[in-house]
């Protein structure tokens, strides 16, 4: 009976692990065609919000924003198998002719909900973008990173993170000294437990770091083991330089809550500690990944999103002690408007938390800003909204000031200065 | 250049946080939350046990041909559009994805449902996008499903797509509504020997 049951697990362990780890895939198919309305099952409405297919920001299904030294807005995208970047000089009104980075020849490129496209803009202009494939007759992923070093004109040839092993939902952060960190959720240990017959719950989590711009990685290297494979990872960098992450882990007896870890400077330990425990135990793919902010005084701030027995929604804590400790969550956002994908982003002494909301006509995007670290936090005020397909809201902080960054089917891309006050912050739309 | 090549261990401070405890960090072993782990695999064990039981071999209903299977759209209004199609049978919509690991350990469990309850009707909703779709297509003939209903979503708003199934649904996958003959919707999200699953289909299919 016992060994039956375990060759049952390894059956079942083996199934899992030769999944893609998961993406949230939910989000759509980008290939125009002609809506029709109200068309019997067995021709429902196709596509009647496609996203165009030119290569352009406002075609893409995700963009990731980032401020270059010269003030230029960079973005990558993908639209097909291709992947691009384009820069805007005026906060995202308009976007230069985009520059194609890699058109991949089979397979797709991750640019749905959690796992999207990236670009960083390095002290020296050097501009480094990463994006993960799905080749057709792999079932896993692999990270590539592309570099230019002439602001953006040419991209030097995609190479991968790893060459083997099965990456995805790459998290990227340079801190002031030019060290860039890399983070992952990473199959290698999945993998092998497979080919041993062994379970393996979920990803691993790696990391790695690069002092060349990120022309090489270094110590690369899975420090934590069982990371949930559907979500994205997040990081920022605490007040010493070196980064910290979050992400969701699969605990023990299948729960889902989440984990921070700090790195070392060289990439090679994490110290990691849970934030919360609100018992989600469940065998599913979330496909919702938590976002972490570190402020000026170096508090931490967490936001994620839950469906555990202890709490369902979204919540906010901070840890005021590095991750030793992390406060009660609070709970915000609203449970009757699908309040989801929460994001936060600390700014000058100011903190802001985003999220989407959608009461099954309007999507939203709810804003709530904090000048204390934290402690309280303005009335939930909606500064963006949508009737259409839309992207999970993005937050950049760039020269003391905070910006919305959303990608709409209907309005395109919109780069949006968040309030700098409370006043302003608590005005009705 | 290649990965774990060190084993660094991480004590933290042991101090409780939040009640949940500190975590141990070995790079090998991953986390080890304070101990139940044995009862937790045995546990798991025996619930998978509990489904696979069920699992037969089914035999592939469609021939291996590339793209050789008909995912119907599934847009806006198509949740309300397949319950008013099947109104007065009981009716199973089940939303999975390719990228979701424990959806597609448990397709092949659900094919023994497809089997064994005929007066029900399921609908295979794939999530994934078009690009997505041979995959999907791969995973359905393994998992004996070939001859099944099977949509794909083919609408970028995913937030009605999710909303109309359930208004509390974020797109967390697997996922199943439960159309009762009435019109009543129950549902589920995760495993398909959830309680609920196993109750409605007691309830409201005979074998």
């Amino acid at each position: 009976m016992k060994r039956l049951a375990l060759a049952l697990l390894a059956f079942a362990a083996s199934s899992a692990v030769s999944a893609e780890q998961g993406a949230p895939s939910a989000d759509a198919p980008k290939d125009a065609s002609t809506p029709t309305q109200s068309a019997p099952p067995a021709a429902m409405s196709h596509h009647p919000a496609a996203a165009c297919a030119e290569a352009k920001v406002d075609c893409a299904a995700t963009a990731v924003p980032a401020f270059a030294k010269d003030g230029r807005l960079w973005v990558a995208f993908s639209v097909g198998k291709s992947l691009y970047a384009a820069a805007s000089s005026d906060n995202g009104a308009t976007f230069s002719a985009p520059t194609a980075i890699a058109t991949i020849g089979d397979g797709v490129i991750d640019a749905h909900g959690d796992a999207r496209p990236k670009i960083v803009a390095l002290k020296d202009g050097t501009l480094l973008a990463s994006y993960t494939t799905r080749p057709d007759k792999q079932m896993i992923g692999t990270i590539f990173t592309a570099r230019s070093t002439d602001g953006g004109k040419t991209f030097s040839a995609p190479q991968a993170l790893l060459a083997e092993g099965g990456q995805r939902f790459d998290s990227i952060l340079v801190n002031r000294k030019g060290r860039i960190y890399a983070g992952w959720l990473d199959k290698t240990h999945a993998l092998k437990a497979k080919a041993e017959g062994r379970e393996f719950l979920g990803s691993g989590v790696a990391f790695a770091y690069s002092d060349d711009g990120g022309k090489t990685f270094k110590g690369k290297s899975i420090l934590i083991d069982h990371a949930c494979e559907c979500c994205r990872m997040s990081g920022a960098l605490d007040k010493d330089g070196t980064p910290v992450f979050a992400w969701r882990q699969v605990l023990d007896g299948n729960v889902r809550d989440h984990m921070v870890a700090k790195l070392s400077a060289d990439a090679a330990q994490a110290t990691a500690t849970r934030v919360s425990d609100d018992d989600w135990a469940i065998n599913s793919c979330p496909h919702h990944g938590p976002s972490i902010a570190i402020d000026a005084a170096g508090d931490w701030h967490v936001v994620w999103f839950t469906k555990g027995k202890k709490r369902q929604g979204l919540y906010y804590a901070r840890s005021l002690d590095a991750g030793k400790s992390f406060s009660e969550p609070e709970k915000f956002g609203d449970d009757a408007r699908a309040a989801g994908h929460p994001t936060l982003v600390a700014a000058k002494g100011r903190l802001y938390r985003v999220w989407k909301e959608f009461d099954g006509a309007t999507t939203t995007i709810a804003m709530q800003m904090s000048r204390d670290n934290g402690k309280s936090w303005s009335a939930p005020r909606v500064v963006a909204q949508t009737l259409d397909a839309s992207d999970h809201p993005e937050l950049i902080a760039h020269n003391g000031a905070a910006y919305l960054s959303w990608l709409t089917h209907k309005e395109g891309y919109r780069l949006m200065p968040l309030p700098r006050d409370e006043k302003s912050a608590a005005a009705p739309q | 250049m290649s990965l774990a090549t060190r084993a660094p261990r991480v004590i933290g401070n042991p101090e409780a946080i939040n009640g949940a405890g500190f975590i141990t960090l070995d790079s090998r072993s991953g986390l080890r939350p304070t101990g139940n782990d044995k009862n937790y695999r045995s546990l798991v064990g025996l619930r998978r046990m509990r489904l696979m039981s069920f699992a037969v071999v089914i035999a592939l209903l469609a021939g291996g041909g590339a793209f050789a299977m008909d995912f119907k759209p599934y847009g806006r209004g198509a949740f309300g559009q397949l319950t008013k199609a099947h109104a007065g049978r009981p009716l199973i919509v089940h939303f999975w994805s390719v990228t979701c690991p424990p959806c597609l350990v448990e397709l092949p469990q659900w094919a023994k449902i497809a089997a064994e309850k005929k007066g029900s009707d399921i609908v295979f909703v794939n999530t994934d996008s078009d690009d997505d779709r041979a995959r999907a297509e791969a995973r359905i003939e393994k998992a004996g499903l070939s001859g099944a209903d099977h949509y794909g979503f083919a609408d970028d708003f995913v937030e009605k797509l999710y909303f109309e199934a359930d208004s509390a649904w974020r797109g967390e996958l697997p996922f199943t509504a439960l159309v009762a003959p009435d019109g009543g919707v129950v549902t589920v999200t995760g495993a398909v020997d959830d309680p609920l699953i196993v109750d409605w289909l007691k309830k409201h299919v005979a074998k």
